[in-house]
This record gives C-alpha cells, sequence and structure tokens, in this order.
C-alpha cells in the first residue's frame, strides 16, 4: 500500500509508464456520470461515486488490476490488510478478480486528493462515509511494457 | 489531367472540388472525393418484367453487362509514366488479368503487410510520388440503347484512386475504396466497339483514411458492370419498418426520382399482395401490414417488396427488394429489435480469400457466412469497411445481424503520436463524412443492419461528429457504434475492445445509460483465444452488455509455394516487405483455407443457444435465443462408464420460449465403480441452407459419479533382475523388457518387444513450442531468463530394489544459462516386472516464481508408433482455458491427424483431463501412460521434434522425423489471447513453484489383453 499525497505526487514517482499516467488521466476526468464505469484503454477501469457504493462487508483482493483510490470532496476511509494474514471469505474469482477475505486490517483516512495505491498481495474494505465521493481505479498489474492502446 | 467538360448530365453528380485548402493532384486533395461520380443510391436494379424482378438476378436487369474478367493490363511506377494514348486505344502486348482482382496478388508490384503503420512516410495528403499506376483497358460492345435510356458504369470496389476514359474522354474519378462508385456514361457510350480505360492509382489521400489491418494491394478488386436507367426512373428508395403490435408492421417507403414516373410499392408475402401503396416522390408512403413476420436473425423471414416504375412514355421497371420488417430502438438503455432485447455473438470479418486476396468472390463470403451460422454466430462487424453490396442482402436472407461500419482507420497516426489528427482536422471532414454517407445510402434498407460504425481506431475529433450527423440524418432509425468514442459522447452505442473479463465485469455492474458491445476481444492469432468461456460468463450477466465480437473471422495467409511444390501461407515479410507486421495477420478463427480452428469450435461452443444441466435426477434445458423457441431442438443424453457408452435417450424440450427452461426427470444408470459422465448433444433438426437437419447446437457433460475403481486383480508378474555395469543399471523383467538406466545422465532406455521404446528418454521441462498469444509473456518473462534454454544437469542417479522391483531415484537441477534460478527436480523410477512407475517432484531456486508454459515429461517413441487411443477431454484440441467443446470419452486419432495445421507452428494438439494414453503401431504394440495418484494429465504427440516447431515459419518448414515426440504434461498454462488482449486469467496460470506428479507406462502389446483393462481402470 502506498498513499500520495496528492496526483502530482504520484507522478514524480510513478509517471511516464503508461497505465500511471492513464490512471492520473483517470483521477483528473471530469465530465463522467457518477457510478458509472468508465476504461481508459486496456489499463484501467474507473468509476467516481460516492464510498458507499464501493463499501463492502468483507476485504477484497484483486490479483490482476491493483485498486487506486483518490478522495474527491472529502477524506475516506479504508481498512487494508496484507493477503497472506486474512482467511478467504469466497474463492478467487477472473469474471470479477476479487478475493472476499476476512481478519484484522489497519484503517487509514485517505485525505481529499491523496491517492491511495493497493498492492496486488493486498485486500482493501472502503468503509462507508456517505458524504464523500472517491474516484476509484482499477490498475493493471502488467508491466511497464503495454502496448495496447 | 483536367477532367473535360461533358455536353449534358442529366442525372446529378458531384465534383466536390469545393475546398482551396489543398491544391495538388486529384489524388492529393482530401476536399475532393470524386469527379461526375453520381450520388450514391440505394444498391437495386431495374427488371422489365414482374417475373424477372422475381428472380433478383440482376444479369437479367435492364441493360445489364458485365465488366468482369479479361482486361488488359499494365503497372507503371508513376501516374505520369502513363501515356496519353493509352486513354484512346487498346494497347499492344499488354498483359491479360482477370478482373476482380488485386494486381499485387497477380504478380504486378510487391504485396505488403502492416498493422497499422503506413507503408510510406507519414506527409498527409501527399502520398509517394512514384506511386504504382495500374491501367486497365477493356472493349465494350454496346447495342443501341433505347431512346432516352441512361447508360451507368458502376464500380463496387476499386483500391484506391480511379480515373474512368471511354474512349478517351475523361469521365470521372472516385476515391473510397471500398465503397461503390457509379458514373453517367450514356454520352459517350454508343453502339458498337468502346474503348473503356481505368487509370487506378495505389496511393491517394483516401489511403490515409484505409489503414486498416491488412495486406496492402490495389486494383478493381470487386465487380464492375454497366446498367440502363429509363428516361423517367426511381434514382432511389429508403424504406424503413416499425413494429405496430405483435402481428402488425408498418412500412414506410420514399423515393427519389427522375423524369416523373409513376410510383407504386408492392408488399407480397410469398405470391400474397399483404399491402400497396402509390409513392409520391418528397413525401413518404405508408403500408400497413397486417399478421406480419418479422424479421430477426433466428427467423430471417423476408417479403418481397416490389417497386413499380411506370414512365410517361409507356416503360415500366419493375424494383424488388427483400424486405425484413425489423426495427432496432433503444429503450432505457437497452438495445431491442422488434421490442425484444438480444446479444450479438459476432466476430469480425475482413474480405479475405488466400487465393486472391480482397478480391473474394460471392461463393467464398457466402460459405463464411454458412460457417457463422453453423457455429452459432449471430453477427458480423464488417471489419473495417463496407463490404460487396451482396453481402448485405445475403446477411438478411441467412440471418446475420451487420454491424456496418464504413470504409475508414486512421491507424498509423499512432506512431507519430497523434492518432487522431485527421479525425479532428477539418479539412478533411468532407472525406470523412463523404464515407459515411455512402456507405449509409448504398445499405439502409437491409433488415440485418442493426448499428452503423463511423470507422475504426482513427481517435476522436470534430469530425467525428459530423459523420455521426449526417449518418443519423440519412437514417435516423439506427444506433450508431464508434468504439474511439470511448465515453459515447455523440455515439448511441458505447463500445470497447480487448477490454479484459474482469474489466467487461466492472463495466457491466456499473453500467452506462447507453447500450454497450465489445468490438474486438479474444484476438484469435495462432493457437487460442483462451478465455472465452469466461468472458461469455460475464456478457450474459449483465443486461446492459449487448454485443461481443472476437477479432477476427479469418488468417489473411496467401496462398504461396516451396520450392518442394507444398503449399504454405504467407503472411508479413515473406514478400520482402518492409516494415512488416509478421504473421500478425494471421489471427482469425478460420484458417485460411476456410476450415474451422480449435478456436472457432470453443466459441460456437461458449455460445450455444441451448443449455443443458443436470443435477439431482433432472436434466434441464434453457432456450439462449433471443427471439424463437426450441421446436426444432432435440437433445441426446449419453451415459458413459469410464468413457464407454451403456445408454441413450433423447429428450425433446418443444416449443420453449425464449428466456424458457424445460425439465425433465434423468434416472441415471451409475457405474459400481469408477466413473459416470452424462453427456448431452444438442441438435437442431431443422434444415438451412448452411445446415442439414441434426446439425449439432453444442454439447455439455457432466461427472455424474466418481466411485472407488474396482481394485485390479493382481497377476503374479515376478521380480525384476538388476545389476549395474559400468555406468549403467541393467534391468531384465521375467518377460524379457530391458531397461537400461545411465548412472550418470539419469536417462532411462526400455526395450520391449523387440525394440527400443524410448528413442529419446524421458525428461522433466517447462518449454514448449511458442505460441502466438503467449508472445508477450516470452518477451517479457520467458526470454530475459533465458526459460526456453534451460538445461538439465544430474547431480546424483541411485538405485536400489524393493519388492521386486529396481527402485532408481535422479536428482537434477533444471536451469537457464547464465542465471541462478533453477527447478530441482527428483524423479523416482519404479522399474517393476508390469512397468514402470514416475514419481516426480520439484522445488524452484531462486527469486522466479512467474508463470511457465507448462510442468511435464517429454521424450521420443519410434515413429510407428502413430495410433493414439485416450481417456479424457476430446476429440479436439483443448487447452486449461480452451475446452468447452470437448468431453471426457474414449477417443482415438493419429499423431497426424492431432497435429493442427497452425499458419505459423506453434504448440499444439494438446488434449486435456486424460486418464490413460496409449501410443501403438498398426499391430497394436506400443507404449501405455496412465494418470496415477496426481490426478489427470495432459498429453500431445506430435510427429516433429519441439525445436522444428520453434523453428518453423511456416507449415512447410517442417519435415517429419523418424519419431515421434510425446508430451505428458502435469500442467499446461492457458492460452489466454494476449497476442493483443487478455493476459492468461489467474486461474490458468502455472507457475514457476512447487510440484509434484507420477505417472504409470506400460509397454502394451495386442497379445497382451490385460493392458487395456488395467488402463481403464
Amino acid at each position: 500500500m502506498r498513499i500520495f499525497r496528492d496526483r502530482a505526487h504520484l507522478e514524480e514517482v510513478l509517471g511516464g509508464v503508461t497505465k500511471w499516467e492513464r490512471t492520473l488521466g483517470a483521477l483528473r476526468a471530469g465530465g463522467r456520470h457518477l457510478g458509472v464505469m468508465y476504461s481508459v484503454g486496456d489499463s484501467l477501469t474507473t468509476m467516481r461515486a460516492r464510498t458507499t457504493a464501493f463499501a463492502t462487508d468483507d476485504l477484497v483482493a484483486r490479483r490482476r488490476y491493483q485498486c487506486v483510490l483518490s478522495p474527491v470532496d472529502g477524506d475516506a476511509a479504508v481498512e487494508v490488510a496484507p493477503v497472506a494474514t486474512l482467511a478467504p471469505a469466497g474463492p478467487y474469482s477472473d469474471l470479477t478478480d476479487r478475493r472476499y477475505l476476512c481478519g484484522d486490517a489497519r484503517r487509514h483516512t485517505i485525505r481529499r486528493g491523496a491517492v491511495l495505491v493497493i498492492g496486488p498481495d493486498e485486500a482493501v474494505r472502503v468503509l462507508p462515509v456517505p458524504d464523500t465521493t472517491v474516484t476509484v481505479a482499477y490498475v493493471t498489474v502488467e508491466g511497464a511494457t503495454f502496448p495496447n492502446k | 489531367m483536367k477532367p473535360v467538360t461533358f455536353r449534358n448530365m442529366p442525372l446529378h453528380f458531384t465534383d466536390s472540388s469545393s475546398a482551396g485548402a489543398f491544391d495538388a493532384h486529384d489524388w492529393e486533395n482530401p476536399a475532393l472525393t470524386g469527379r461526375h461520380r453520381l450520388p450514391a443510391r440505394a444498391y437495386f436494379f431495374g427488371y422489365d418484367s414482374a417475373e424477372l424482378a422475381g428472380a433478383m438476378d440482376r444479369r437479367c436487369s435492364r441493360g445489364f453487362v458485365d465488366l468482369t474478367g479479361a482486361w488488359r493490363f499494365r503497372l507503371f511506377d508513376h501516374p505520369a509514366r502513363v501515356p496519353a494514348k493509352v486513354l484512346v486505344s487498346p494497347a499492344v502486348g499488354w498483359d491479360v488479368v482477370r478482373v476482380p482482382h488485386l494486381w499485387q496478388v497477380d504478380g504486378y508490384g510487391r504485396l505488403q503487410y502492416t498493422d497499422e503503420g503506413y507503408p510510406f512516410p507519414v506527409d498527409p495528403p501527399r502520398v509517394p510520388a512514384e506511386n504504382p499506376t495500374g491501367v486497365y483497358q477493356r472493349t465494350v460492345v454496346l447495342p443501341e440503347a433505347p431512346p432516352g435510356e441512361r447508360v451507368v458504369l458502376r464500380f463496387d470496389g476499386v483500391e484506391s484512386y480511379a480515373e474512368v476514359y471511354w474512349d478517351g474522354a475523361y469521365v470521372g474519378m472516385t476515391k473510397g475504396s471500398r465503397l461503390s462508385a457509379e458514373f453517367d456514361v450514356t454520352d459517350v457510350a454508343h453502339a458498337g466497339v468502346n474503348h473503356l480505360v481505368v487509370k487506378v492509382l495505389q496511393y491517394s489521400d483516401g489511403t490515409y483514411l484505409e489503414d486498416q489491418d491488412m495486406w496492402w494491394a490495389s486494383g478493381i478488386f470487386r465487380d464492375c458492370y454497366l446498367l440502363t436507367r429509363p428516361k423517367a426512373h426511381l434514382a432511389d428508395f429508403h424504406v424503413r419498418t416499425h413494429r405496430l403490435a405483435d402481428d402488425r408492421a408498418e412500412v414506410v417507403v420514399s423515393v427519389s426520382t427522375v423524369g416523373r414516373p409513376e410510383v407504386i410499392c408492392e408488399v407480397y408475402d410469398g405470391e400474397r399482395l399483404v399491402a400497396s401503396a402509390p409513392v409520391a416522390p418528397g413525401s413518404d408512403a405508408t403500408l400497413v401490414v397486417e399478421g406480419a413476420r418479422f424479421w430477426n436473425p433466428e427467423d430471417p423471414y423476408l417479403y418481397d417488396m416490389r417497386l413499380i416504375v411506370r414512365g410517361g412514355d409507356g416503360t415500366v421497371e419493375h424494383v424488388p427488394h427483400r424486405l425484413g420488417v425489423a426495427e432496432v430502438t433503444i429503450v432505457d438503455g437497452r438495445l431491442l429489435l422488434n421490442g425484444a432485447p438480444f446479444m450479438m455473438h459476432g466476430v469480425n470479418r475482413h474480405d479475405h480469400d488466400d487465393r486472391r486476396g480482397r478480391a473474394v468472390g460471392m461463393a467464398r463470403i457466402e460459405r463464411d457466412l454458412h460457417l457463422m451460422k453453423r457455429h452459432n454466430i449471430n453477427a458480423v462487424r464488417t471489419a473495417h469497411y463496407p463490404n460487396d453490396p451482396r453481402f448485405y442482402e445475403l446477411c438478411d436472407r441467412i440471418g446475420l445481424f451487420v454491424v456496418a461500419e464504413t470504409d475508414l482507420e486512421t491507424h498509423g497516426f499512432a506512431n507519430v503520436g497523434d492518432l487522431s489528427r485527421l479525425t479532428d482536422d477539418e479539412r478533411w471532414q468532407a472525406a470523412y463524412v463523404d464515407r459515411i454517407e455512402r456507405h449509409v445510402l448504398a445499405q439502409r434498407n437491409h433488415a440485418s443492419i442493426v448499428m452503423w460504425s463511423l470507422g475504426n481506431e482513427s481517435g476522436y475529433g470534430r469530425n467525428i461528429p459530423a459523420m455521426y450527423g449526417r449518418c443519423t440524418e440519412l437514417d435516423p432509425s439506427r444506433p450508431v457504434h464508434y468504439e474511439e468514442d470511448r465515453d459515447a459522447e455523440v455515439v448511441d452505442v458505447i463500445s470497447t475492445m480487448y477490454s479484459r473479463v474482469s474489466q467487461m465485469n466492472d463495466l457491466g455492474e456499473h453500467p452506462h445509460p447507453k447500450p454497450r458491445i465489445i468490438c474486438e476481444y479474444g484476438h484469435a492469432m495462432g493457437n487460442g483465444p483462451g478465455g472465452l468461456a469466461e468472458y461469455q460468463r460475464v456478457f450474459e450477466t449483465w443486461d446492459s452488455i449487448q454485443g461481443h465480437f472476437v477479432w477476427e473471422w479469418c488468417d489473411h495467409g496467401l496462398v504461396a509455394t516451396a520450392d518442394d511444390g507444398r503449399e504454405y501461407h504467407a503472411y508479413g515479410g515473406d514478400h520482402g516487405d518492409v516494415p512488416n507486421n509478421g504473421s500478425f495477420c494471421i489471427d482469425g478463427l478460420v484458417f485460411p483455407w476456410q476450415e474451422p480452428s480449435p478456436g472457432l469450435l470453443e466459441y460456437k461452443q461458449v455460445i450455444c443457444p441451448v443449455r443443458v444441466a443436470y443435477a439431482d435426477g433432472v436434466c434441464t434445458v434453457t432456450n439462449r435465443r433471443w427471439f424463437t423457441g426450441l421446436g426444432d431442438v432435440v437433445v441426446t443424453l449419453e451415459t458413459l462408464h469410464d468413457g464407454r457408452v451403456v445408454g441413450s435417450r433423447t429428450l425433446t424440450p418443444g416449443p420453449v420460449p425464449p428466456g424458457g427452461s424445460w425439465s425433465e426427470s434423468v434416472q441415471l444408470d451409475v457405474a459400481a465403480h469408477g466413473e459416470t459422465h452424462l453427456t448431452a448433444r444438442v441438435l437442431s433438426t431443422a434444415a438451412h441452407a448452411w445446415a442439414e437437419p441434426m446439425h449439432e447446437l453444442g454439447r455439455y457433460q457432466v461427472l455424474a459419479a466418481d466411485r472407488p475403481r474396482r481394485p485390479a486383480s493382481a497377476v503374479p508378474t515376478g521380480a525384476v533382475t538388476a545389476r549395474a555395469e559400468g555406468t549403467s543399471l541393467l534391468v531384465t523383467t521375467p518377460a524379457s523388457d530391458r531397461f537400461t538406466v545411465d548412472l550418470l545422465s539419469g536417462g532411462l532406455s526400455w526395450h520391449s518387444h523387440g525394440r527400443e521404446l524410448f528413442q529419446e528418454p524421458p525428461r522433466v521441462g517447462f518449454w514448449k513450442p511458442l505460441v502466438d498469444n503467449h508472445q508477450q509473456e516470452h518477451d517479457e518473462l520467458w526470454a530475459p531468463r533465458l526459460l526456453p534454454l534451460m538445461q538439465t544437469s544430474t547431480r546424483e542417479v541411485s538405485w536400489h530394489e524393493r519388492d521386486g522391483a529396481a527402485i532408481v531415484t535422479v536428482r537434477s537441477r533444471i536451469a537457464p544459462p547464465t542465471l541462478g534460478i533453477a527447478m530441482q527436480t527428483v524423479l523416482t523410477w519404479t522399474l517393476a516386472a508390469d512397468g514402470v512407475r514416475l514419481a516426480v517432484t520439484g522445488e524452484p531456486v531462486g527469486d522466479y516464481r512467474d508463470i511457465v508454459p507448462r510442468i511435464g515429461l517429454s521424450f521420443a517413441v519410434p515413429g510407428d508408433l502413430r495410433r493414439v487411443d485416450w481417456y479424457g477431454l476430446g476429440p479436439g484440441e483443448n487447452y486449461p482455458d480452451s475446452r468447452s467443446a470437448a468431453t471426457v470419452g474414449r477417443w482415438h486419432s493419429t499423431v497426424d491427424e492431432m497435429f493442427t495445421p497452425y499458419v505459423v507452428p506453434q504448440d499444439c494438439a494438446n488434449r486435456g483431463e486424460v486418464r490413460w494414453m496409449t501410443l501403438t503401431d498398426p499391430h497394436g504394440d506400443g507404449l501405455a501412460v496412465r494418470a496415477v495418484d496426481s490426478g489427470p494429465f495432459a498429453f500431445s504427440a506430435w510427429p516433429y521434434s519441439a525445436a522444428a516447431i520453434d523453428a518453423a515459419r511456416h507449415r512447410t518448414d517442417l519435415v517429419p522425423q523418424d519419431r515421434v515426440t510425446v508430451n505428458v504434461n502435469h500442467r499446461v498454462l492457458g492460452l489466454g489471447s494476449n497476442s493483443w488482449g487478455s493476459e492468461v486469467l489467474d486461474s490458468y496460470r502455472v507457475r514457476f513453484e512447487p510440484f509434484r506428479f507420477a505417472l504409470d507406462l506400460r509397454a502394451v502389446s495386442a497379445t497382451a489383453p490385460h493392458h487395456t483393462e488395467g488402463l481403464a481402470a
């Protein structure tokens, strides 16, 4: 898990790689419907919505697309834990790239404008903060060479 | 060359040299889309009688003169080198070519293949000055035309720029390679001998808009012909249909005419007139069809519509049209056809013939469409240009949704960092709009067209809304698609390409207000695609996802002949073409010789329109069609005990409606020992032009029971004798089989029934010939770690005797050169009187834990062991993520038949979930392999070595060897479709991690009857 102060910080550290450039583009994008998932190339899917739309009972781990979250208009709260420390609450699904897990996790507050990047070996649970809108992107774990547009 | 002025031109013509932004040649001026070309119109013909019209054979239409066939031809290397005299009179000594054709395919100039890059410097609108120019000459003998009759010359496809001359007079010019073009030649055509010349330039400004992923080739590649029209005639018509009720439809017809003829529209249902009305130019005529039968791809019912056109001079022209009553609407974000939702199970289809390139004949097109129907496909995207006008008629008749794309792609601008350069350049707007305008006007009367598509991979910019505006102006009744309008700012259907399985789930779970399709996915390059079943499960989960189109239909290989006379199929680079994209055009579900690949069989199964499930003694049949019932469907059930059919019955679900299910109690005869499978085959009794009655729609299988097997009867076999001799261990069985173990390498030889069973000893391996869909993994993971070069170094071989067997333990390290990563393996051979048991374990060393192509064993057996029997998934090739079309059974084949002839040789022939397999010679002698505690295995058997397959670039590079290569794999990596798209799904990844497996191997003989029973256990 990494928390970047803001998009500029993310760009400073991860910029120059197609998928992260696209992530930055997704975080900046406006004019889209709330609660509608969009995609940018093959790199990611992204949606802007209230945190309640992303909230789950269990922690969620993704293997092929890592979760990126950035609060838009308030602070967000998440719980994060290494997958290895958690117990499965269900099997992994290729269809959703999700595995639900349960166990102890550490709570983090993500400040407005900050960017949370969850690693593929971690699970995250978005906690409902009704007044906060976040942009979430699911970004490919594939490496630096990504020839698809 | 300046155009000559026509004396008169009563038909409207376009000369769109309106903008002054470009002042170069006509072929380098995108503001100029044609000269003297007649306005686009619907594809129709006029006939002299109702009887002739009924046959709809254009050869019998008014004044039809077929201009295909022999033309004199010469290729010049520059347009300015064409002598003026060849426009005036026949040339002597020119070659004769058969039109339609592509001149490069006929050996003139050079073929080149690129996916997206332009084959010349990017300098729009300029193209190479050395612009290959083909000049076609043809003598046309015409009768005297009736007074007032107009003579029209029509081309259905010329690439990329054509100037037309008639008896030396300039007739006109056209661009837009895959768009029809017509010229009025009345004033130059005359009775007797006429001299027709077409000057075709390979490149034009239009080329920048025609950068589709295909061969660069040019010429008159579709039919051309003459037709005549009466003095007063129908210029165009537009018909729309609306569903008023379940059995009532409205047909709205509008016409444009020349010379004020009277027009009457009649609609027939067979011989029965169901509606008629006069149609006045400039206003709509509305006809109502009572008891209407609506068109859909499952029941492509067509009415016969006739427009009877009466001129003031007494001429009567009959214009037929096959009318499908079909209305596409979008309600609450869902596409509906005649009020019903649907999903398009589609493919992207290029025009391709392996001997003629894009000059594809109608017989081949029809077979393409029949093959689609036979494989449950219900939709086709015309990637990425309009097709021959008759294509749409076929789709109306056969029943296929068409995503009708126009001739537009500027993909090569991605290479100069600005994909949208032309798309956002207003100076190109006329050219963009021209391409959708001519397309829509030509095809809009076809029931099969479910939506328009503005083009492919051309970025986004101001010219897209302009195209959309013109498209919806000409046809307000259909939605519009364009994938690069990624957020659906203007288009009606949102679309992506190559989004992965879970991404499609994300998009479906949180849907856009507009309906969604995935216009390309499942890149079918070489062996694959894998993962289609998972895609399908996602598509079927979300109502908003209403179409999916596999890339692509057919490999674009072109027939070539090797030095030894054998045929192979060429791709990029094979003609000395540089740059090229190699075999990226060999990416179809159908081989170039128009036969299905294993990928098509997989796709057929995952989109099977009838589902069969079995649980708790009940068999449930579900109708996954969208418009029709299951009245034509029967389901045969077979019960198998350890792969042998022991019983069967047939179910007849009856007219189960779309989305409905039907259930029947099924009492299974469960085997007391071993496995019981239930296999259901879904058959359709309906006869079609594209399929015989009782053709199979799909098959399903469940493992109904898996009970402990009956213990094999103990047959006293005695003990082996073992002794070391030098660096060898010699083991002899009571039946005189002899094993020899090299105590240095651990290699095993096995002499049985008078011969060596192993031509190459078994070795553990992780590599197999690279499949196209793993190229990116190869480049990123495997090549840097030198996995194809892994070496085995045996550290220790020890042996002892126990319970009458010799037990040999071989400890090895399998590792690539130069690096520290490795797999430490232990092979434990138990050499017994009744055969061999091999146990293998592996423990990785170093930090690499990512994917490998396989974990398994390879060896070679004598070349006459070519018959293969197995109990496992079959009968066809299958892989862990591409096995929907396979069922568990007892199958047999031969090594040669099992080798899939991919255009680019690569790993193939895998059979998974195998309990046992045998390789035998014509006498029944050979080798058997049986799974033991570690579960089923996968195997492949090739007539070539792995190295030879890996090295081969074409099928003719492969030379049969005197042995059979056998791979018995514990795990095989899924295929995925990452030649362009989806990486292997996580569940099908084989990682460089600890493993353990075991196998039994036995020599089998026709005279040793015990083996079959033993293997079945």
